[in-house]
């Protein structure tokens, strides 16, 4: 899947609407197979965020593990290098191989998107 | 004709000698006397992680062997941290079937002969591949959704405090609980971080242990009134929900349509407390207070063993300790013990005629709830 600077790529489904990150089978929400390529902001914010004292082994501690949303409600699961970023901020994020890295505080945003889901 | 349990053996937990084959040998033939050595049909037996930890498997041969059940059948049950709950639901379901008079169902883990470390990635096994890919583990995520929770509900974290101390304090009673001593909520705020806002004390042990229980065809103090299953999402960022686990809720309306039953009429639970805020989520879950709701439940007593709902009298996963594949079926011997009259120390201070078993595998992706009780005519 192709993904453009500044955007993740994900799934959306035709059926709910519902956008989630690309994963194997149908779509999470409403099961239906109808689903294809979108693509999101790679931008989102902060809704809790941990450090680990005991990784798994051979993992240095301590392992962060950041947990956003972005656009659309749709969820990442993340880590990163460095200290947490606060709860409620806007971070950037990328792809690398299997995982999400939180790569800094998101730069000015000119404009916001008004619809996302209130959890 | 129904099912119930004829034999309730918890098993010790904690560092324990002994090889996992050898723990569930202990608590098997202390099951198998209390009903006479009489014919067993068939062997369920649940573990998590018996190869990956306990060094072991083909475990139905190795304890058909060592306890000389000649001529039984046998399966081996895996549901994460929820096995030794599956392993049960299995037994019954012979039982129902018709395939069998009398099962054995064991369930048992070995985790203290490897590192925090190699049990921690063990354990993570349990977890989807996006969440392994960024090196989650179990705490982490729980973490992450009592940061949720927490924040959703503005529940203090004294609350989280409160279902440590109430386990402990409980587990005292508990001959074979791993932690049988108190603990107060200062020294609970002050052990070491885990993964905040969890801390060593709000987190389950690394423990071993086993528990044992016989069913049979026909009626008692604890037949089997309810069997329910939920599932949900495997990976946290796919749930609907982040602040209650929808596996839960769906097993315990599967749990209460089956028994004919109504929350109201359960008497006392055992939780799946592997996390602290998890005891908080899971009564509202099970439909047993409001959303948000638990934290002053455990605040104000209600879920003391005197309470208006008492809530793991055993002393829950805190207190007696987390032989992950074993706790569900630790939580429905104890259960049973307390219709039976057989609870001994922990014996509740009215006999009761309903009770209720929920155990979480790995992060809530599936749950198992079991209602037990005396049987639906009411006579014994």
């Amino acid at each position: 899947m192709s993904e453009r600077a500044g955007e993740v790529a994900v799934m959306r489904c035709h059926d709910c609407h519902a956008r989630f990150l690309s994963r194997p089978g149908r779509c999470p929400r409403c099961g239906d197979r109808d689903v294809a390529e979108d693509h999101i902001p790679a931008r989102a914010t902060v809704i809790a965020a941990t450090e680990l004292t005991v990784p798994p082994e051979g993992v240095p501690a301590p392992h962060p593990l950041v947990l956003l949303e972005g656009e659309e409600g749709v969820r990442i699961l993340a880590t990163m290098e460095g200290p947490l970023p606060p709860i409620g901020s806007v971070v950037e994020f990328s792809r690398i191989g299997d995982a999400f890295w939180v790569s800094g505080p998101a730069k000015v945003i000119v404009a916001t998107s008004a619809v996302g889901a209130d959890r | 004709m129904p099912a119930h349990i004829v034999a309730a053996v918890p098993g010790k937990v904690g560092r324990r000698s002994g090889s996992l084959v050898d723990l569930l040998t202990e608590v098997g033939d202390q099951a198998l006397e209390a009903v006479g050595r009489r014919r067993v049909d068939t062997l369920i037996v649940g573990s998590m992680a018996a190869g990956l930890l306990g060094g072991v498997e083909n475990l139905v041969p190795n304890l058909t062997d060592r306890l000389h059940l000649e001529s039984a059948n046998g399966l081996r049950v895996e549901a994460a941290s929820a096995s030794g709950a599956a392993a049960f639901h299995a037994g019954v379901t012979e039982i129902l079937a018709g395939n069998a008079e009398r099962v054995l169902v064991l369930a048992g883990e070995k985790m203290t002969g490897r590192s925090t470390p190699q049990v921690s990635r063990a354990l993570a096994l349990s977890l989807a591949p996006s969440e392994q890919a960024v090196h989650a583990t179990l705490p982490g995520l729980a973490a992450l959704v009592a940061q949720r929770y927490l924040s959703r509900y503005h529940v203090p974290s004294e609350a989280i405090d409160a279902v440590t101390v109430q386990m402990r304090h409980s587990a005292q009673g508990n001959p074979n609980a791993q932690f049988p001593t108190p603990v107060s909520a200062d020294e609970i705020a002050s052990s070491r971080p885990i993964a905040l806002p969890l801390r060593l004390l709000h987190c389950a042990a690394i423990s071993d242990g086993a528990a044992a229980v016989v069913l049979e065809r026909g009626e008692g103090p604890a037949c089997v009134l309810g069997l329910g299953q939920g599932l949900d999402a495997l990976a946290l960022v796919d749930r609907a929900e982040l602040t209650s686990f929808k596996a839960t809720r769906t097993a315990a309306q599967n749990a209460y349509e089956h028994a004919h039953l109504t929350r109201k009429e359960i008497a006392f639970g055992e939780v799946h407390d592997a996390f602290a805020p998890f005891a908080l989520q899971s009564l509202e879950d099970l439909g047993l207070c409001g959303a948000g709701e638990a934290g002053r439940w455990f605040l104000e007593g209600r879920t003391r063993p005197e309470g208006r709902f008492p809530v793991n009298p055993s002393g829950g996963i805190l207190g007696r300790g987390h032989p992950v594949g074993a706790s569900g079926l630790l939580q429905i011997a104890e259960v049973a013990r307390q219709l039976r009259g057989e609870a001994g120390s922990l014996s509740l201070p009215q006999r009761p005629s309903t009770g209720m078993a929920q155990s979480i595998g790995g992060l809530g992706a599936q749950v198992f709830v079991t209602i037990l009780g005396n049987p639906p005519g009411g006579a014994r």
